[in-house]
């Protein structure tokens, strides 16, 4: 016997007319992979201005030598959650986000792999975020330990109070979160390809959150892991009275915190290479060569966590040093097929594409920096000074934040169905690659002077005046540039110009259907076109030239 | 489909080369074991995928779930669960109550097997696999249609298909080269002509 499915005929929305937003709750515990990857892409965008804030303050506070913003415990209490909050709450998400909405769209599938399970990951990430922040609400203030949470200090001994706790909660929640909704779209993308799409016509981007998902499968349990060892050493802090307890803590924590770096960095170096793929007309340069290296990238990141502890002595500091090395060799093949593919390119420069080109300069910086500091002779004279903060917020900011950026302004008319404003955009990027050069340059130099990381304040005779003040100067220009995003965001929400299904000749299979896209992404109107690499609707493109030619 | 578990298998034995070239630099004996129990979770993860590959579960999926409120309600009781870690253990409690709603819930989310037409969705979704000619947009914004002249559709000028092979022609010439190649083996046994 068979039950029959009684559901309402769906009405075709007239084209140019709006389509159903959905209910509060057909949104919050909605099956669709866009409504999920747009929820998680939404609130990280919300955690960032948190997160952003705090550091304005940090920045606020450092700007003039002894400042008094904030007490010292807030301070500690602003940069631990403006730490935790960029990297588990906003940083990984997003990326893990952005393959969520886009991979199935990517590779014709109707929708992820276990959407209610990817509902479910969500919901963690989320639940999460509320708990950590709910810290600072607490009478002891929020968790003060910085992001990686060292032991004997994160201790209920040396730092009492709810605030660890919930911090602990928080980063388990969504490091369980994230680590499903990884799952979930890895086994999409191994499982529930359309017909024609071998692993070998997968889009870049598609190939980067493959590599970084492989990633956080591996990693993420550490973290687990780790938060759970400093849960019993909250209840029992006697255990980090041995060494190796304390020695083991940081073992398995780098063994999750390493790969996390490459994390947030794989699926915005996917964005970037689509971006300049479609806006250099061409078809994305040495593919295969890139797939091979972000694989190799990917494994040779799980084998260089020691590196951030060479200063204890207890790492093996030849074998880190020289898969930290390595990594120049992966990322050399990628730097080189990112601009090879812009050689000879009919080149655009619309927003996206301006934050794809300065991640490529900005980004070297933070990569060529973490190349100094993963050889143990120089580790040992910059660690933890300014030097290792300009480092990572290279990397992060200046390279992270840009692909972010420019896979926003180049999928927003996507999942939108509006176009961004280009002026605004231009506004934007110009604010935030002279915003962030001057906050993040200084502080090599400020660690070369000996200013050490995660001082509340400092005296006029340390001689950190000037450089602190240059860098508060470009944090207000960051903020700046934030705030003319989110007025472009409302602009093109609250006066709307309408997107084309593919408003920049993209290459891909999401630029094949309407934007937004249908429930199950494709349909009749909208079918999945026939698969021939890794750009099919550029072979089509092609074609259909080729054969007007032929016609004439 | 080709199964593609390869790409983790390949990529969880280039880890473990990885950590067997860590033992090399005399390691202590954690960050080896951590290293080999990431690389063993990733190659667990291959092989859950090339089982679900020799049970036919690749492919799109046509039973979609219409809702996933029972997803929400257990996330929000492991939160509660784990926030007990916080503010006393009687919150854990309340925590597990969530999780049985939840499980009362999950029912009815997802058509049984079997269930028609086929492949189906409940709710407003339109039924996955089988394309049909509406729209409804799942997302804020505007449907646009695809412009006629749009690369999706196809080249506009259909191709004219090479002329077919003539049936069979090369298995037979292959079947007749092998046939050949093993009476002469045969024949060179029945002789006891050495092979050269």
């Amino acid at each position: 016997m068979t039950a029959t499915a009684d559901r309402p005929v769906p009405l075709e929305v007239e084209p140019g007319r709006h389509a159903q937003p959905g209910s509060i709750v057909g949104w919050l515990a909605s099956t669709d992979h866009k409504r999920i990857g747009l929820l998680t892409l939404g609130t990280a965008l919300v955690l960032m201005l948190v997160a952003g804030g705090l550091a304005l303050t940090i920045r606020g506070q450092l700007a003039q030598p002894q400042l008094h913003v904030l007490t010292t415990d807030r301070y500690d209490q602003f940069f631990t959650i403006h730490g935790s909050l960029m990297i588990y709450m906003v940083m990984t998400p997003f990326a893990i986000g952005m393959g969520l909405y886009l991979v199935p769209l990517q590779i014709g599938a109707p929708n992820v792999a276990a959407p209610r399970t990817t509902m479910f990951s969500y919901w963690l990430y989320v639940t999460g975020a509320v708990v950590m922040l709910s810290g600072f609400f607490t009478g002891s203030g929020a968790a003060d330990h910085g992001w990686y949470a060292y032991p004997p200090l994160a201790t209920s001994r040396y730092t009492p109070g709810q605030g660890v706790e919930l911090w602990i909660v928080g980063v388990a929640l969504a490091g369980l979160g994230m680590l499903i909704m990884a799952g979930t779209v890895l086994w999409t993308v191994l499982l529930k390809r359309a017909p024609g799409m071998t692993m070998l016509r997968l889009p870049v981007f598609s190939w980067s959150i493959v590599a970084s998902n492989l990633m956080v499968i591996g990693a993420f349990p550490a973290l687990l892991a780790a938060v759970g060892i400093l849960a019993v050493g909250r209840v029992r802090p006697d255990l980090f009275t041995h060494n190796e307890w304390n020695i083991g803590y940081q073992d398995v924590f780098w063994f999750f915190g390493h790969p996390v770096v490459y994390v947030m960095f794989f699926p915005y170096v996917g964005a970037i290479a689509e971006v300049l793929a479609t806006f250099a007309g061409r078809k994305f340069f040495g593919y295969k060569f890139f797939v091979i290296s972000q694989l190799l990238f990917a494994a040779l990141s799980m084998s260089v966590w020691g590196h951030h502890m060479f200063t204890t002595g207890q790492s093996s500091n030849y074998y880190f040093s020289l898969t930290s090395i390595a990594l120049v060799i992966p990322a050399g093949i990628e730097y080189f097929d990112m601009l090879a593919t812009l050689v000879g390119g009919r080149l655009r420069f619309p927003t996206a594409m301006c934050f794809a080109l300065a991640f490529i300069p900005q980004f070297l910086i933070g990569g060529l920096t973490g190349i100094m500091s993963g050889t143990p002779a120089l580790d040992y004279q910059i660690q933890d000074s300014y030097f290792l903060v300009g480092h990572w917020h290279y990397t992060l900011a200046a390279g992270s934040l840009f692909g972010l950026f420019a896979g926003v302004y180049f999928w927003f008319p996507k999942a939108t169905g509006r176009m961004l404003r280009e002026g605004l955009g231009k506004v934007h990027f110009w604010l935030w690659f002279i915003g962030t050069n001057l906050t993040f340059l200084p502080m090599f130099w400020l660690g070369f002077h000996g200013m050490p990381r995660r001082i509340p304040t400092y005296l006029p005779s340390d001689g950190f005046t000037t450089e602190n003040l240059i860098s508060s100067i470009g944090a207000a220009l960051l903020g700046l540039g934030a705030m003319v995003f989110i007025l472009n965001v409302a602009e093109s929400l609250g006066r709307p110009r309408f997107a084309d299904p593919d408003p920049w000749e993209g290459h891909t299979l999401e630029w094949a259907t309407s934007s937004p896209p249908p429930t199950f992404n494709f349909s009749a109107r909208y079918p999945v076109p026939p698969v021939h690499s890794y750009a099919p609707l550029l072979d089509l493109r092609k074609e259909r030239e080729q054969a007007q030619l032929g016609v004439r | 489909m080709k199964p593609s578990h390869g790409v983790v298998g390949a990529w969880a034995a280039g880890n473990v080369v990885l950590a067997l070239v860590h033992l090399a630099f005399h390691p202590r004996p954690l960050p080896f074991f951590l290293y080999i129990a990431g690389s063993a979770i990733v190659a667990g993860f291959g092989l859950a995928v090339l089982a679900a590959v020799r049970t036919g579960r690749d492919g799109p999926q046509r039973r979609q779930p219409r809702r996933a409120s029972a997803a929400v309600v257990a996330a929000l009781g492991v939160a509660m669960g784990l926030t007990g870690f916080a503010y006393g253990w009687w919150l854990s409690v309340l925590g597990v109550y969530l999780l049985g709603v939840a499980a009362w819930l999950v029912r009815g989310e997802r058509l049984r097997p079997g269930a028609r037409p086929w492949p189906v969705a409940l709710g407003d979704a339109e039924p996955a696999g089988q394309p049909v000619l509406v729209y409804h947009g799942s997302s804020i914004g505007t449907a646009v249609p695809i412009p006629a002249d749009h690369a999706a559709h196809g080249p506009p000028t259909p191709r004219t298909p090479p002329p077919p092979e003539p049936p069979g022609r090369l298995r037979n010439t292959v079947v007749l080269i092998l046939l050949v190649a093993a009476a002469r083996a045969v024949k060179n046994v029945l002789r006891g002509k050495p092979r050269r």
